[in-house]
């Protein structure tokens, strides 16, 4: 491969006409590409691995002594320079390069070193570290090339090198061409027509014109950019979850079709949150830098992924704005260009001031919304009690039942509130007694509720393996003497299984409750007395449950009542009133127990061991910035008084946190929860002893308790209740004994970070109840008389009453939905600039490694860009700076892509790299014409593309002379037309496109088009049902599709599509059998193949004509006869082997079972079908 | 549909006679000469990308199977006997030996736990491994096993990345990719470096066998379990071989006239492609036919030919290696025991330890191991401490451990029955030859014939090669006859 180099390099010299080293040897061009790929390593701008005291960067250096006292290079003198001896020496311990680096240099770049030595040894400034020079375009002969100033360069450099310019291509080939660029979708037949009717120069410019303006022009730049954004719809690494930024996926759309000017462009992704009153659209562009991936498995450093995501910030914004090559000078200063270690981490340094949230998308209309919402949530609320539900023809009692026995000696047991609980394993047939404590009334029925649980197999009622069982019998009796049963009914019966079979005296039929739907749930049946029972004092009633069906099918679980008719003569208002009246009186008093009167503890100082902890103003206190996997607060309080008897902590939701909070869990852990590990809480260092905990909610067995167990890897956590207020008490063993500061430690520690977010302290002086969630100022009326509230203070315990009681759980849930309908259902990732007494500090990284941060830095660009004593201090003055006049890269490089996006390389054909390392570019004067002329023309993309839409250059023939391929074989020197395969994205949505398969449908989620659902979970961790999305969104454009990192989709990916794991500057373009396999059996492009074919049968005229209108519609100019030829042998060959019945017709026209044709039909489409997938497997097809 | 084996002769014939551009290798590099300079690969590379090439060096491997057992198993429980951690059995380990690691998920103070299984030496190299291990015995004289691997890397996506691309985030080239990039292909039939799965999903996901900055061409090809073994490789529903081949044929001709027409080379090469396309389409399906190997072949890998496992993943990678397949890659997933060592070890062990041993066997048997590297291990070793935790419901297991753990190599240039390497009395670090994860690249990359120092591609304005600015060939791994070529000119 050395050996190639070497070609390609003498040929270089032969055509830029420099054949042997004379004195036109020019030091950047020649000379520091060598010294930079042989010498720089050892001798360059890295002191660390700097050898013998020498830099040959820099003539200093270079022409003094070095530690040996030979003098390296001394100007004019060949045979006094120590580097001469040294490049020519064979000695093993004196040649250089040494043997130990495997480099070795040709003579051909021995004699440029040397002719660069005896012409004087001139250094020269790097080329694109100057600003731009502007040129003026030369005059060329050829009147068509002197049109444009891109032209007028090119000409001159092909006039220059002895090559001529191929013909402008046919205005078939240029129509296809300029479509393709500037919209990613080729042109309709009636299109190219019309241009090939009048090619004119008018006609071609109105047509660019409409391309420029057309929306699917933004799409296709879009895609673009996205490479370089890294975009991707999932996380990355191991889980690679799916995260929602496809806000700023739209945003890109938007700015690139209304042509936002590049500089706007730029600040508004790095810094649109730091702008003066940023708009949401501003605040949505700063995704950009979020595109970068985050790491969720278990147990991984947060910090350490965020710093790899930050070095993927600093590489980025070097490759995308300055084409520079940051990211080499991550470990050491870089090792060819002249980016010190420190200056790399002064750039890290101006982006890292960042949070990173998720940016919350409001409805347009949200506040408003709100404000609406929050008052029908008051009316509602109160028209609750309204619908109270009075029962309207029975009124239930659950008395109280005592000593449940087994026949068969299952250990059967009696639960809180009156449940009965048999223990699996069951026995194949039991009988189940239980006696009920029934307190004086008039009874006309009973009721036996089944009660489904976790804990039973299946979830229960029964005890059978799936769940079910069979009472085949139900009898109850007063003081022994059988109780007459008429009528029973059940909320649910198995066929052949009905209600009254439990009391139909048959010992082997029953009722069971297995059935279509989810059966493994409460169910009810109800027996009715043959006349009510009347009891003037408490009686004992005993009932019988025998289940003989066999087969285990016994009730695990079950509660029995007992009924008494509703009196119709009172009004249901009256009785309704009664019942919310009694029942609130009841919770009232249930509270009244249970609740604590809390005084705000009032924090004088919050620490943490990482994030920042602000007081608000209700002395509250938030987390914000960086979290860890553990992070200890500490919270200091004034003085509280004596005899302190326990602590509230409320966790406190709020729309600053991830999900809404209350916890600050925003990776691998349930979002918005936090686990707190241990509480401690000490008095002038006596710690407090704390003995019992409670709280109003938890997550599994995550309970408050595990907080003072003294075990780390246990604590409180409220997944499954984010957005809410959730709360804990603390219970002090005794009293405090003295008034007086206290301090409290919380640890929030887990594999993953997971710090509370926001939360509050109080104490209690009371004897302390059980935690629940009521408002402190609800809690504290409830601990004072009642006939001291004012009908204010009513309504407000009232209306907590009303929120809670289980009866109102249905009427509730309507509150419940319009409280939702306010969380905004859409987010995206942004960035946040942090606040000012929060800053983040940047260290320089030893080795680049994450965890030998040494000096701290400050932020600072690199000085050979830049002016030392106007330097940007933060993120948006970064951004301006790298748009700004001053800075010599970014126009250069910008301009450069694009010209790559029509020619397939740039002028500077490392696009990625403008360093020592890259190429020089190939037309350095049209570079700098163009970028100069970018930024006059105030950095409008549109306008840069229409110029190089409209050059001779861009519209030539693509035909490759022989010439040309000798002297031009890559085409650097524009010597023919670009000829490049479509990129994957491209290749999809033509197909579709010329198939009428296409949707236009913009923006919004991406999608789902059809793959194997295996492409995206055989073999991944994170694996993502590929749910093929319904309609036309199959049939988006590919800018749309779904990207997952881990397994990107299939066909794009073929085709050199990037996976979004890190920014992409250059596609490559490769040409494979899979390629090949793709576009002959991939179902995307069967389908369009189908499509095609079925609108072939229905065109007009003869299979001759159809046919050259079917390559037309994919290939858009008029076939050769050859080609028609050749296409309709293998029509009629296909056709007849489908008539006899060899090819399956049907099978071949269409995939979908509903469609009917007939035999003659069948034939007809399939045959077109395969006529139009061979158009599409063309290289002309996928080639622009 | 699946492309008729016989199909492919009539294709070769009528590519070659009728439609005169029969396209092999030699054809295709004169019809490429000074074309396809469209990226930096191929103007280093020649012509054909993947043309198969001499190394630096005559290498002793020509093909690679690497069984990566994904998760990391457990080196204190199957390969390296410690007593001493019976006797600390319950205790914490002094913050001495700690020095500061990071865990995923335990204390760095939980207590330590003892070997689950009893050991024992087997064959003439008196291999001391596990009892649980119920086939390995019988290849104790043929494996070199390292007993001091070391990888920076602690989580399971980056150190399994880490160990295939010598980096640990996604986007550089894997193993596979640099081989097939230094040495071409030796098959035109199917892909040259393949990658099977079986177990969970893999952590670290497709940039295991990414080409990263290298061209999508020397990608890793998946073998799928599901649907095509390879994507795309059967033809649409209705489409037989001869109205494949005819479509291919009318395909062919027409990029025949438009490359007469255009002239552009890059015309040649898509033709040659199709005709590539198709005999893959024929490749495959014979390659997945087990039908021809014998009962006695079958029953030792221990596999059911038309169900995909480990087993019959080793079987074809056999299979493949005949073929001329250069890079195997088989991911078994699961070894990750942070509860129940025991159990997990047995379950994995009892999915592929019968049909590892078979594969290595069998290759013997038929003459091929010298010439194919077998690698077995994981990203990482496990804690000497216990993992318990009763709110995650984990018990008698262990976490990761980066400082030290286990692997094998057989074949290829290795030595065989041959133990190397020793860590302290705890298992917790290397006291004595460490094999960092880039000397082992370094050492896979010699046995293949490459200076891995000379083996480069230049990206982004430097060179990049597989170990970084790492890494040195451990040539007391190495059988004398593989040693040579270290000190080889360049080529």
């Amino acid at each position: 491969m050395q050996n190639y180099r070497k070609i390609t390099g003498v040929m270089l010299v032969m055509l830029t006409g420099f054949a042997s080293a004379d004195d036109s040897v020019s030091y950047s061009r020649d000379v520091r590409p060598i010294l930079s790929q042989f010498c720089f390593k050892c001798h360059g701008p890295d002191e660390l691995t700097r050898q013998g005291g020498l830099r040959l960067d820099h003539s200093e250096s270079a022409f003094g002594p070095g530690d040996s006292g030979a003098i390296a290079v001394v100007p004019g003198s060949v045979d006094k320079s120590e580097l001469v001896r040294r490049i020519a020496s064979h000695e093993d311990d004196v040649v250089m390069p040494p043997a130990t680096s495997k480099l070795t240099l040709t003579d051909t770049q021995k004699d440029v070193l040397k002719q660069w030595i005896s012409n004087g040894a001139k250094y020269e400034m790097h080329w694109a570290f100057e600003s731009p020079k502007k040129a003026e375009p030369p005059t060329v002969h050829d009147k068509l090339w002197n049109q444009n100033a891109i032209d007028r360069f090119a000409y001159s450099k092909l006039t220059e090198l002895g090559l001529t310019p191929q013909h402008p291509g046919t205005p078939y080939e240029q129509i296809r061409r300029v479509y393709l660029d500037l919209v990613g979708l080729p042109p309709n037949a009636e299109a190219a027509d019309q241009f090939a009717a009048n090619p004119s120069e008018a006609a071609y410019e109105k047509i660019v014109d409409d391309l420029l303006q057309s929306p699917d022009y933004g799409e296709r730049w879009a895609r673009k950019w996205l490479d370089l954004a890294r975009y991707a719809d999932t996380n990355g690494y191991e889980k690679d979850k799916a995260r929602t930024i496809w806000p700023y996926r739209d945003w890109v759309i938007n700015a690139l079709q209304n042509d936002m000017p590049f500089d706007q462009f730029t600040i508004a992704q790095l810094a649109g949150d730091m702008l003066p009153n940023p708009t949401l659209d501003q605040k949505i562009a700063t995704g950009f830098h979020r595109n970068t991936m985050l790491n969720e498995e278990g147990g991984i450093d947060p910090l350490e992924f965020r710093f790899y995501a930050m070095t993927d910030r600093t590489a980025t914004t070097g490759t995308v704005w300055l084409g520079l090559t940051m990211g080499c000078a991550q470990c050491h200063t870089h090792k060819y260009d002249p980016i010190s270690h420190h200056e790399y981490y002064g750039m890290f340094a101006l982006l890292n001031n960042a949070d990173e949230p998720e940016l919350p998308i409001p409805d347009k209309n949200a506040v408003a919304k709100k404000a609406d919402v929050d008052r029908k949530i008051e009316e509602l609320t109160f028209k609750l009690a309204d619908r109270f539900p009075v029962p309207m023809e029975t009124i239930w009692l659950v008395p109280e039942a005592t000593n449940p026995q087994s026949a068969q000696g299952t250990t059967i047991a009696l639960e809180a509130n009156n449940i009965v609980r048999a223990q699996a394993p069951a026995k194949t047939t039991d009988s189940f007694t239980i006696t009920l404590k029934v307190p004086a009334g008039s009874y006309d029925r009973l009721q036996l509720e089944a009660l489904s649980d976790p804990a039973l197999p299946s979830k229960g009622p029964g005890l059978t393996e799936h769940g079910n069982f069979v009472l085949t019998e139900l009898t109850a009796s007063l003081n022994d003497s059988p109780i007459k049963l008429t009528e029973a009914s059940a909320d649910f019966a198995q066929s052949g299984f009905p209600a009254n079979h439990a009391i139909d005296g048959v010992p082997n039929t029953g009722w069971a409750i297995h059935g279509p739907g989810p059966w493994n749930v409460d169910r009810k049946l109800t027996v009715k007395f043959e006349k009510s029972l009347v009891l003037d004092g408490e009686q004992r009633l005993s009932v019988r449950l025998d289940h003989n069906f066999g087969s285990n099918h016994v009730l695990g679980k079950f509660r029995i009542s007992l009924g008494k008719p509703v009196d119709n003569d009172v009004p249901v208002e009256v009785r309704r009133q009664e019942l919310l009246t009694k029942r609130f009186d009841e919770w009232i008093q249930e509270q009244s127990l249970k609740v604590n009167t809390w005084e705000i503890a009032n924090p004088v100082s919050a620490t943490s061991t990482t994030p920042l902890l602000t007081i608000l103003d209700d002395k509250s206190i938030l987390a914000t910035g960086d979290f860890k996997k553990a992070d200890t607060y500490v919270v200091d309080f004034d003085s509280l008084p004596a005899g302190v008897t326990g602590l509230q902590l409320e966790a406190i939701p709020d729309e600053r946190l991830p999900k809404g909070g209350p916890g600050a869990v925003y990776y691998e852990g349930p979002i918005g929860d936090f686990f707190l590990s241990e509480v401690t809480v000490s008095q002038k260092d006596q710690v407090l002893k704390i003995n019992e905990a409670s709280q109003s909610y938890a997550s599994g067995g995550n309970i408050a308790a595990k907080c003072i167990d003294g075990d780390k890897q246990s604590g409180w956590s409220i997944d499954g209740g984010q957005r809410r207020r959730h709360v804990a008490v603390f219970k002090f063993e005794k009293p405090t004994d003295t008034a007086g500061p206290v301090s409290i430690s919380m640890l929030c520690e887990r594999w993953y970070a997971p710090g509370m977010g926001r939360f509050r302290w109080s104490y209690t002086t009371q004897p302390v109840g059980s935690a629940n969630d009521l408002a402190m100022d609800v809690a504290k009326l409830l601990k004072s008389p009642v006939d001291r509230w004012t009908s204010n203070d009513r309504n407000l315990v009232m209306k907590a009453f009303l929120d809670r009681t289980p009866e109102l759980a249905e009427a509730r849930k309507e509150i419940d939905g319009l409280r939702d309908s306010l969380i905004p259902s859409l987010s995206t990732l942004a960035m946040r600039e942090r606040p000012s007494n929060n800053p983040r500090v940047t260290y320089r990284y030893h080795r680049g490694e994450f965890l030998q941060p040494r000096d701290e830095v400050q932020p600072h660009t690199p000085l050979v860009l830049s002016d030392k004593t106007k330097q940007p201090t933060n993120r948006l003055e970064f951004a301006k700076w790298l748009v700004s006049p001053s800075n010599p890269l970014t126009a250069r490089v910008t301009v450069n892509r694009a010209w790559e996006a029509f020619f397939g390389r740039g002028l500077v054909r490392t696009a990625q790299d403008f360093g020592y390392q890259g190429d020089s570019p190939t037309h350095p004067e049209m570079l700098d014409y163009l970028a100069l002329d970018f930024i006059a023309k105030g950095w409008s993309l549109k306008k840069l593309h229409k110029q190089i839409v409209m050059s001779q250059a861009y519209r030539q023939s693509s035909e490759v002379r022989p010439e040309s391929l000798a002297k031009d074989p890559d085409n650097r020197w524009l010597s023919r037309g670009p000829r490049v395969r479509l990129d994957a994205e491209v290749v999809r949505d033509q197909s579709l496109a010329i198939s009428g398969l296409l949707s236009k449908k913009r923006g919004g989620p991406s999608v789902f088009p059809q793959q194997p659902a295996n492409v995206t979970t055989e073999g991944t961790y994170g694996s993502l049902a590929w749910t093929v999305s319904s309609g036309e969104d199959q049939f988006r454009r590919s800018l749309y599709t779904f990207t997952k990192r881990t397994s990107p989709f299939a066909l794009t990916a073929t085709f050199d599509a990037p996976s979004g794991e890190a920014c992409v500057a250059r596609r490559d373009i490769t040409n494979t059998p899979m390629q090949a396999l793709s576009l002959l059996n991939d179902v995307t492009f069967m389908q369009a193949a189908r499509e095609l074919g079925k609108s072939t049968v229905n065109a007009k005229g003869d299979d001759h004509e159809k046919l050259a209108d079917l390559f037309r519609k994919i290939l858009v100019r008029p076939a050769t006869k050859d080609e028609l030829d050749a296409l309709l042998d293998y029509y009629s060959h296909q056709r007849t082997r489908l008539k006899e019945g060899q090819l399956p017709a049907n099978k071949i026209a269409t995939d979908s079972t509903s469609e009917n044709l007939t035999d003659a039909d069948a034939i007809q489409r399939a045959a077109w079908t395969l006529v139009a997938r061979v158009i599409m497997n063309l290289d002309e097809a996928v080639t622009k | 549909m699946n492309i008729d084996p016989s199909a492919v002769q009539v294709a070769r014939r009528h590519f070659l006679n009728e439609c005169g551009i029969g396209l092999g290798k030699a054809a295709l590099g004169s019809l490429l000469v000074g074309g396809m300079p469209r990226s930096n690969a191929a103007d280093a590379v020649q012509s054909n990308p993947l043309a198969a090439k001499q190394p630096h060096f005559p290498g002793k491997a020509k093909a690679v199977i690497h069984l990566f057992m994904a998760g990391a198993p457990s080196h204190l429980d199957l390969f390296d006997y410690k007593p001493e951690l019976t006797k600390l059995e319950g205790k914490p380990l002094p913050e001495s030996v700690i020095m500061g690691q990071r865990y995923a998920f335990i204390r760095p103070d939980a207590a330590v736990m003892g070997p689950r299984f009893e050991f024992a030496k087997h064959g003439q190299s008196g291999l001391e491994i596990a009892n649980v291990f119920e086939h390995l015995p019988k290849i104790a004289d043929d494996i070199c096993l390292i007993r001091s691997v070391k990888t920076d890397q602690f989580n399971h996506a980056p150190a399994q990345i880490f160990f295939n691309t010598g980096f640990s985030q996604p986007g550089r080239p894997s193993l596979g990719s640099w081989v097939l990039y230094g040495l071409g292909a030796e098959t035109e039939d199917l892909p040259a470096f393949v990658v099977m799965s079986t177990g969970a999903g893999i952590s670290g996901g497709a940039a295991n066998w990414s080409s990263g900055f290298l061209p999508t061409l020397y990608t890793g090809a998946r073998l799928r379990n599901q649907g095509d073994p390879i994507l795309n490789v059967a033809s649409p529903d209705g489409i037989d071989s001869e109205a494949q081949l005819a479509s291919l044929d009318a395909v062919n001709k027409l990029n025949k006239q438009r490359l007469a027409m255009i002239g552009d080379p890059e015309i040649a090469t898509r033709i040659a492609n199709y005709e590539m396309a198709f005999r893959l389409q024929s490749s495959a399906p014979n390659l997945m036919n087990l039908k021809e190997e014998s009962a006695e072949t079958i029953a030792m890998y221990g596999c059911e030919p038309d169900k995909p496992s480990f087993a019959r993943a080793c079987l074809l990678a056999r299979r493949m290696v005949e073929r001329g397949v250069r890079f195997i890659n088989i991911y078994h997933e699961g070894w990750d025991a942070h509860s129940d060592v025991v159990g997990n070890h047995k379950g994995n062990l009892k999915a592929t330890e019968q049909a590892t041993v078979a594969l290595v066997q069998d290759l013997k048997r038929l003459g091929m191991l010298d010439s194919t590297l077998v690698i077995w291990g994981g990203e990482f070793g496990r804690t000497p401490m216990i993992e318990s935790n009763a709110s995650l419901g984990r018990a008698n297991g262990r976490d990761h451990h980066p400082q030290a753990y286990t692997m094998w190599m057989a074949g290829g240039g290795t030595k065989a029955g041959f133990q190397y390497g020793k860590t302290d009395d705890l298992g917790f670090h290397v006291v004595e030859n460490p094999v960092h994860t880039h000397d082992l690249q370094a050492t896979i990359m010699h046995c293949l014939g490459f200076d891995h120092e000379r083996l480069t591609y230049r990206h982004a304005g430097r060179d990049f090669r597989l170990t970084d600015v790492h890494g040195s060939v451990v040539k007391d791994l190495l059988s004398p006859s593989a040693i040579l070529g270290t000190s080889a000119t360049p080529s």
